[in-house]
């Protein structure tokens, strides 16, 4: 019995020895300086955002579909949905021309002549 | 920009029937969690607040130094802030920097060039002195420093986003290759060579960190991920094994033989061809690329023993030649062309609509008529690399983008 207890009391105590060691170790590791590897974001500029409408009575919406590949489905099942839901309001579902990345300068005089506001879907 | 009113459905959405489109727009934003048809209306009728109208330049400038702490506890910040592979990296001291820089005659702080996660995504700059930084991380050796700096001064990042999981691939031409003991011969795409694999590395370390690439969910939507984006594919074309007519690359580019270059790729992959040697080999090549899209470029990189069979026995006297043979004899069924591919419909069949030659006469062709599958022989390269052991080679769906030079940044 004895010879366990001091077994015991010998394991504590390396251990104990062994934590303090460590821990004395780390605080005295030393500090280095090191660059930040990030390169240089640009400013980002505020542009406000367009005004909104107080209401949808009346209004026409436009839904416009950029063109990413096989997702028309759902800007039309949302046009679907938005007449069952606002029968007031008018939704257009357009696609813009060429890809998505091709700009449709006709399309925005449209919907600036036309509309009240714009949903566009953005794949990504 | 926070304020932006944006709505998210659940992906993928490509392909969605009538039914699951409904039931993502009756359910929740799994971003915010809030109804998405609710989201939409808000983002319509409410009003503007004053921070939605608010103008101005909103500055983040980057601090130069980290702030001193031990070298655990900076590896740690390094892989949990983001800014590495995974892998375990070089600390960036002043000191390895310092060394770093006399590889290169330029200033510490000339802007060396701009690069984005993609084309809509913010350009961020960098100078001489943070590409060096990113170079120290990647275990480069100031010798390669030129190569690297030739390289960030493309602009072009090694993690392009994209619901595809796109690789990129540089290739190095001219003296430096030798100077720098890169690989080009046997076992050059592998890890037998620390130029290649370290000049490899830094770029994907450079996207990471001087563009903002590489944070998945955010500014990288490849679905599965691309393992070529570890290094690359980088290594040096098998100039010395080209026979006479067969250009290498930069020089095919317009640059001096005794110059040096780097030259850069986008693509997704190589497969190996399982090609018969009983037979003569150039015939068999367009069997091979019909895995590669038509909306896609190509690349062989051809061991020399392939080359020099081509040259001596099948009467291909450059690589020219054998690109515009693979141009005229490679082709795609317009019916196939229409309708099998998503990134033709995605991308190409659009600018058709528009009017652009040759694809909107192609759409109009009889569906058994047949068109080139590369539209132009400028979407096919030809590079040099193996070591001789044997006949192999491999094909590849990468088009090149640009060169730029070495020497400009020695």
């Amino acid at each position: 019995m004895k010879i366990k207890i001091i077994a015991w009391a010998l394991i504590i105590f390396v251990i104990t020895i062994g934590l303090a060691f460590t821990t004395v170790s780390q605080a005295q590791a030393p500090k280095i300086t090191v660059f930040n590897p990030l390169g240089q974001p640009p400013a980002i500029e505020r542009v406000p955002m367009a005004s909104r409408i107080s209401d949808l009575e009346g209004k026409t919406i436009y839904i416009v579909d950029i063109g990413f590949s096989a997702t028309h489905q759902l800007l039309t099942e949302l046009q679907d949905v938005l007449e069952e839901r606002y029968p007031d309001t008018t939704w257009i579902v357009r696609n813009k021309i060429g890809t998505y990345f091709n700009d449709d300068p006709k399309l925005w005089a449209e919907i600036e002549e036309k509309g009240h506001g714009m949903i566009m879907g953005v794949g990504h | 920009m926070p304020n932006h009113r944006f709505t998210f459905v659940p992906h993928p959405i490509t392909g969605a029937s009538a039914e699951v489109c409904r039931k993502y727009l009756e359910g929740n934003d799994p971003v915010t969690g809030k109804p998405v048809l609710q989201e939409i209306i808000d983002a319509l009728t409410v009003p503007l607040s004053s921070e939605d109208k608010k103008t101005g330049f909103i500055e983040r400038p980057t601090p130069r130094l980290v702030e001193p702490d031990t070298v655990d506890n900076l590896h740690r910040l390094f892989l949990e802030k983001g800014w590495t592979d995974g892998l375990p990296v070089v600390l960036p001291t002043e000191a390895r920097v310092a060394e770093m820089l006399k590889g290169t005659s330029h200033e510490t702080d000339e802007e060396v060039g701009r690069m984005q996660p993609s084309s809509p995504h913010e350009l961020w700059s960098y100078t001489v002195e943070k590409v060096a930084v990113n170079a120290v991380m990647a275990g480069a050796k100031p010798e390669y420093f030129p190569v690297i700096l030739a390289l960030a001064s493309t602009g072009v990042t090694s993690l392009s986003t994209s619901t595809t999981s796109f690789a990129t691939m540089v290739v190095v031409n001219g003296p430096v290759r030798n100077e720098i003991k890169m690989n080009s011969g046997i076992g050059a795409l592998g890890p037998f060579s620390h130029a290649n694999a370290v000049i490899g590395r830094t770029w994907t370390l450079m996207s990471i960190n001087l563009s903002a690439s590489g944070k998945a969910g955010e500014t990288y939507m490849g679905s599965q991920g691309n393992n070529y984006n570890y290094n690359n594919l980088c290594f040096a074309e098998n100039e010395e094994e080209l026979p006479q007519g067969w250009n290498p690359l930069h020089v095919q580019k317009g640059f001096k033989p005794e110059e040096s270059t780097v030259s850069v790729f986008l693509g997704w992959g190589f497969t190996h061809p399982d090609q018969s040697m009983e037979k003569t080999f150039h015939p068999q090549i367009p069997f091979w690329l019909k895995f590669v899209s038509p909306f896609s470029s190509t690349t062989l990189l051809l061991d020399p023993t392939i080359i020099h069979q081509m040259k001596y026995h099948e009467g291909i006297d450059s690589k020219e030649q054998l690109i515009e043979w693979i141009h005229q004899n490679t082709k795609v069924r317009v019916g196939d062309w229409l309708d099998d591919y998503y990134a033709v419909q995605n991308f190409v069949l659009p600018m058709g609509e528009m009017g652009q030659e040759p694809i909107a006469s192609w759409m109009k062709l009889p569906k058994d008529a047949e068109i080139p599958q590369f539209s132009s022989p400028s979407r096919i390269t030809v590079i040099s690399l193996g070591g001789g052991t044997n006949f192999f080679w491999q094909a590849g769906d990468f088009s090149y983008m640009m060169s730029a030079s070495v020497d400009n940044w020695r």
